[in-house]
């Protein structure tokens, strides 16, 4: 079924969406715990006097701290920081790789109850709500430029185990270079990752800088969230999300016209194959569905999820009514981000202008207006609502 | 607010039809009559609403479509009387004088109105302020814009 996706947003409910986005960033508290906690690690695996200093260790995020995609955990999961800690060596068994590192952060008191064996990284639970998982890595000679390999290991065996000695070829890098391609033209791109050892993570963006493929993979990925809250096992992993959405955003300046592209491509795509099939656009070869691969109840779940928030989100552009829009968008993105959003706009857009007297309107279809608006309007006498 | 003397039914007509053309406005048997849409925010519904004015009163409105709903919990929707007219201003004279042309601001009030019911329904909130009649004349100023208790 076809649907014309284009231009069905409005810059109100792009507004309402916007604080939504801004709610699921990570609170400042935990930006800076995530910052903290990540360089303090980084410093302890390149630090000077330590044997892997002369393995030029190189540790950078990835994932959705690097592209500026995170989204606040729902319930009481926990959020978290993938980085990588590369390796300048060649030759060796994952395991080997994997118990260098592991070593390393061992001989630190406070890491070391805190490590957990994980198939493809080192996990650092922290008390509280944050874990950093660090994959060991080096370098794909064979694919060359940014790719890495890093241990696929099957965590119920014993790291140097024969059957253990599997890696997994990856980019992080220039994935995450795709993406930020995707938000925005290629002329205003800036040479963006410095080739410093320890590379920072990137500053978090407001939210109204933030370009539309990224708000829009913000708010998919809170839907997975919400929608996937009681079968979480069944949920798509982020890194497909993202990058469907890269994809097909076609450049649309209003978030409620980018995710409208994005699920309705991804929608007909899922349509016209028997399966469908997603590589990293960085590393062609990566295969990124292993756990629709592996799970096959994930995608045919994914399938009829999908479809359905595409024709929610339809009829979400449609819906008249603030109420009602609130009501849609509690239930897509949970319901205590909504409300506290449409609270904020009215007093942002309505309330705050029409206290110091800068509020207009239009008479004649009684639409408010910024103090911008056109000679068409009117300043909102002042009054006090009563009885009642 | 306009500053001039008492407007006559026939120009307050005048206004309505050169500020909201779009309204149907009549004046028949001593008493004006102005239905329009009125549409606050771009999602916002688009409200039908009557105003009317018999000589010498004080203007009253009410929505005519759709129905107002009252709240998720069936409370009375605020700022009303009686559930059916729209309470807008004080009736004190302050805000709204006969001087004043309907058109610039009771239809302006009406339409932030429905934004803020609109708001209501869906936060239990009024954030619109305004005044409570139970509450003393002394401190209604400083509660102006303070949140509509709920019954």
């Amino acid at each position: 079924m076809a649907f014309v996706v284009t231009a069905l947003g409005s810059h109100t409910l792009d507004s309402l969406l916007e604080l939504v986005c801004v709610d699921l960033q990570l609170t400042q508290t935990q930006d800076n715990l995530a910052r903290c906690h990540y360089g303090a690690v980084a410093d302890w695996l390149s630090r000077k006097g330590n044997p892997l200093r002369e393995l030029s260790p190189h540790i950078f995020p990835q994932g959705s701290q690097r592209i500026g995609t995170t989204t606040k955990p729902v319930g009481r999961r926990e959020f978290d920081l993938d980085a990588v800690c590369k390796l300048d060596v060649s030759g060796c068994h994952p395991g080997e790789l994997y118990k260098l590192i592991w070593d390393r952060l061992a001989q630190h008191e406070t890491y070391r109850p805190m490590m957990k064996r994980m198939p493809r990284c080192i996990r650092l639970e922290y008390s509280g709500d944050f874990h950093l998982d660090i994959a060991p890595a080096i370098p794909d000679v064979e694919c060359g430029g940014n790719c890495i390999l890093v241990p696929d290991l099957n965590a119920n065996l014993a790291l140097m185990h024969p059957q253990n000695n599997v890696w997994k070829s990856t980019n992080p890098i220039d994935q995450a270079e795709w993406f930020e391609d995707r938000c925005v033209p290629v002329m205003i791109l800036n040479e963006r990752y410095a080739k410093a050892q320890v590379d920072s993570v990137p500053d978090a963006e407001a939210v109204h800088a933030k370009p539309a493929l990224k708000r829009s993979v913000q708010l998919f990925k809170r839907w997975r969230d919400v929608e996937y809250a009681k079968r979480n096992n069944l949920a798509t992993p982020s890194i497909i999300l993202t990058t469907l959405s890269g994809h097909f955003y076609d450049q649309q300046q209003l978030c409620t016209d980018a995710l409208a592209s994005i699920l309705d491509s991804t929608v007909r795509e899922i349509e016209s194959c028997e399966r469908l099939t997603i590589t990293n656009p960085a590393h062609p070869s990566e295969n990124i569905c292993e756990k629709w691969d592996n799970t096959p109840a994930c995608y045919r779940d994914f399938c009829n999820a999908v479809t359905a928030f595409r024709d929610r989100w339809i009829r979400l552009n449609r819906l008249r009514g603030i109420d009602e829009i609130e009501e849609e968008l509690a239930d897509l993105f949970g319901e205590s981000t909504v409300q506290s959003v449409v609270r904020a706009m009215i007093d942002n857009r309505v309330s705050m202008p029409r206290r110091n007297g800068s509020l207009r309107v239009r008479p004649n279809s009684g639409l408010l207006l910024p103090a911008t608006a056109s000679s068409a309007s009117i300043s909102m006498p002042t009054n006090t609502f009563h009885g009642g | 607010m306009i500053g001039r003397g008492r407007l006559g039914l026939g120009e307050q007509l005048a206004y309505l039809r050169v500020i909201c053309p779009d309204f149907e406005t009549e004046v028949r048997d001593g008493r004006l009559r102005s239905v329009g849409l009125l549409q606050p925010t771009e999602i916002s519904r688009q409200c039908r609403v009557e105003f009317t004015q018999a000589g010498g009163r004080s203007p009253e409105v009410r929505v005519i479509s759709p129905l107002l709903r009252r709240g998720r919990k069936d409370e009375d929707i605020p700022h009303m009387y009686d559930q059916v007219r729209l309470c807008l201003y004080l009736p004190s004279g302050e805000e709204w004088k006969p001087s004043d042309p309907i058109a610039l601001t009771v239809v302006p009030w009406a339409s932030l109105w429905l934004l803020y019911y609109e708001v209501w329904l869906a936060t239990g909130d009024w954030q619109g302020g305004g005044i409570h009649p139970s509450i003393p004349i002394s401190i209604r100023k400083e509660r102006n814009e303070t949140r509509f208790k709920r019954r």
